[in-house]
């Protein structure tokens, strides 16, 4: 039989939760290179969710949003270059005597920078299954020679730590609104006309003329097809690995780094008065338990 | 039925795990349990019964022992005193139902709902002096006539100088078990609600005459609930976890009865405490 019981309700479990998942905010940012290159710097924040304990020793994570705020992705396209003019008007037996001006164009690599602001405009959705692992944890700045007491006038006592273990996790990326898409499409003029910004008016007319629709091209380049939606889906989530990369910093924040409990061990129950040390239970056999009401905590004093 | 069902938090101890508790607090905190003159400060060892301390206590130089006044000889003004110590010694923790303490007579077994039993040995002792120091040292004090306002020769523009131990020869020793009954309560205190120690009797077996006996535990149940109880309250919040960096805790006891029937509860060999969490 265990000696000490704590029990703490799911209705407060639910508030921790809540508390926890306020405070997350994470971020990345990356390049990858090429023909089609990007570069991405993106934070990610919490929302909404709920979360249960069930009878089946687990917890249940249902429908969290995933915000992405800021989201920002520059795109660069690298266009094949294409040059006009540079005929011969007057050819002679020594060769051409008059030759007309040659322009080119989309010299450069890449020729067209596509910025995307998308800030709280995307947000994903995450659900899953968690375990509760029981995690004993000795500070790595706690030297060899300290002792409980050392550890503690340190800052780095010993602790029972409770986290959540990922059983299964799932994410998925919802509600691209349509915005996104006269975005896209505004992005790519924006960055056609800041291209061509040394020719006058009616010249980037006809340049875009002899393309065809510009928009089109780069569309096209960009393998965008007519889903915008599975573009980008794939974009962050294929290219730029963000879903990996949710549902591992996610994971790693619930399961690792910030634990639903802790305790000091050996656990202080009188502080310091004066000079007289605090006095410090030792406790031992920690094991958790869920059921769809409550998370049980059992463990013994030790001697 | 749910553990929590009617709070946040709930928290449970048993009386072993308790006695384990009160064996740590014994050792780490060791000057709440054992009390005595300077001269038992210097000579622990000559302690009824030296107590067995935590090595921190030692490493720390935390006093093993409280100190207090030398006990005054009648008669001399307070100038004279004898060296004493006083030391709880063993104390076991018996929660309703009592099984393994067997309290005597006047604490009318069986232990009622609500309540724990204490059964303690508490050894006391005094540096008794040799019959010659004893005369030795009262004559130096006789020759010390006080005047006619009370004050002694070149004292009487002085303070009161502190009692002096007459120098023992050997220290007597006593030890006698004490059975007490009690509970715990919840007090509302400037550092937030604390669990206390409530104590409803206690009993010094075969001692006689009865007289004696009551004066003593008069003294006893006076010490323990003037002297040394408050100074073991421990805060609810020590019970409840930290939530990292971020979050903070208002912790407050479920209220009792008109939610809970009792908090903390004694029942079932068990103390239990029922806690209101907000984040």
């Amino acid at each position: 039989m265990n000696q000490v019981t704590v029990a703490i309700s799911e209705e407060t479990f639910r508030r921790l939760f809540a508390t926890i998942r306020d405070h997350f905010h994470e971020s990345t940012s990356g390049h990858s290179g090429g023909a089609f290159s990007f570069s991405w710097n993106i934070g990610v924040r919490l929302q909404n969710g709920s979360i249960d304990l069930q009878p089946d020793d687990s917890v249940r994570l249902s429908e969290l949003d995933v915000v992405y705020d800021p989201l920002t992705l520059e795109l660069g396209i690298d266009i094949p270059e294409l040059c006009i003019g540079g005929f011969c008007i007057i050819p002679s037996p020594w060769g051409c005597i008059l030759r007309a001006p040659k322009i080119c164009i989309f010299s450069d690599n890449p020729d067209i920078r596509l910025a995307l602001n998308l800030s709280g405009l995307l947000r994903s959705e995450l659900s899953g299954a968690f375990s509760i692992k029981t995690r004993y944890r000795i500070d790595p700045s706690r030297t060899a020679g300290m002792t409980d007491l050392d550890a503690e006038d340190a800052g780095v006592p010993n602790k029972w730590r409770f986290h959540l273990d990922p059983i299964w996790l799932d994410i998925d990326l919802i509600d691209i609104p349509d915005t996104v898409g006269a975005i896209l499409d505004a992005a790519i003029n924006n960055a056609v006309d800041n291209l061509l910004f040394w020719l006058p008016g009616w010249a980037r007319d006809l340049v875009k003329a002899i393309l065809g629709s510009i928009v089109d091209l780069i569309r096209a380049i960009l393998d965008i097809g007519d889903d915008i939606d599975e573009w980008l889906s794939n974009l962050l989530g294929v290219s730029i690995g963000l879903f990996d990369f949710v549902s591992t910093i996610v994971a790693d924040y619930f399961a690792n780094r910030y634990p639903v409990f802790e305790f000091e061990d050996p656990f202080p129950i009188l502080g310091y008065e004066g000079i007289k040390i605090p006095v410090k239970i030792p406790v031992r056999n920690v094991s958790v338990t869920v059921n769809d009401a409550e998370m049980i905590l059992d463990s013994d004093i030790g001697d | 039925m749910a553990l929590t069902e009617k709070c946040s938090v709930y928290a449970s101890v048993n009386e072993e795990a308790l006695n384990r508790i009160v064996a740590h607090l014994m050792r780490q905190r060791p000057s709440l349990f054992n009390y005595g003159t300077q001269f038992f400060e210097n000579n622990p060892g000559l302690l009824c019964k030296p107590p067995v301390v935590h090595p921190e206590i030692l490493r720390r130089h935390n006093p093993i022992i409280t100190i207090e006044d030398p006990l005054p000889i009648l008669g001399t003004d307070g100038a004279l005193g004898i060296d004493f110590c006083f030391q709880l010694v063993q104390l076991k923790i018996d929660i309703h139902p009592g099984r393994t303490v067997p309290l005597p007579p006047e604490l009318n077994p069986p232990l009622a709902e609500q309540r724990f039993a204490i059964m303690v040995e508490v050894c006391g002792g005094i540096s008794c002096p040799s019959p010659e120091t004893a005369e030795r040292d009262g004559e130096v004090v006789a020759i010390q006539v006080p005047s006619a306002d009370g004050k002694r020769g070149a004292e009487t523009d002085k303070a009161k100088p502190p009692v002096r131990p007459i120098q023992g020869k050997n220290v007597l020793c006593f030890c006698i078990l004490l059975f007490a009954t009690a509970g715990f309560e919840i007090k509302n205190t400037t550092g937030g609600p604390k669990l206390a120690i409530k104590l409803f009797g206690l009993e010094i077996r075969d001692i006689t005459p009865e007289g004696l006996e009551n004066n003593l535990e008069c003294y006893l149940a006076t010490t323990l609930r003037a002297g040394i109880l408050p100074k073991i309250r421990i805060a609810l919040d020590t019970i409840i976890f930290n939530l990292g960096d971020f979050a903070t805790l208002s912790i407050s006891p479920t209220p009792a009865p008109s939610v809970v029937a009792h908090n903390p509860a004694l029942e079932q060999d068990e103390i239990r405490v029922f806690v209101d969490v907000g984040v």
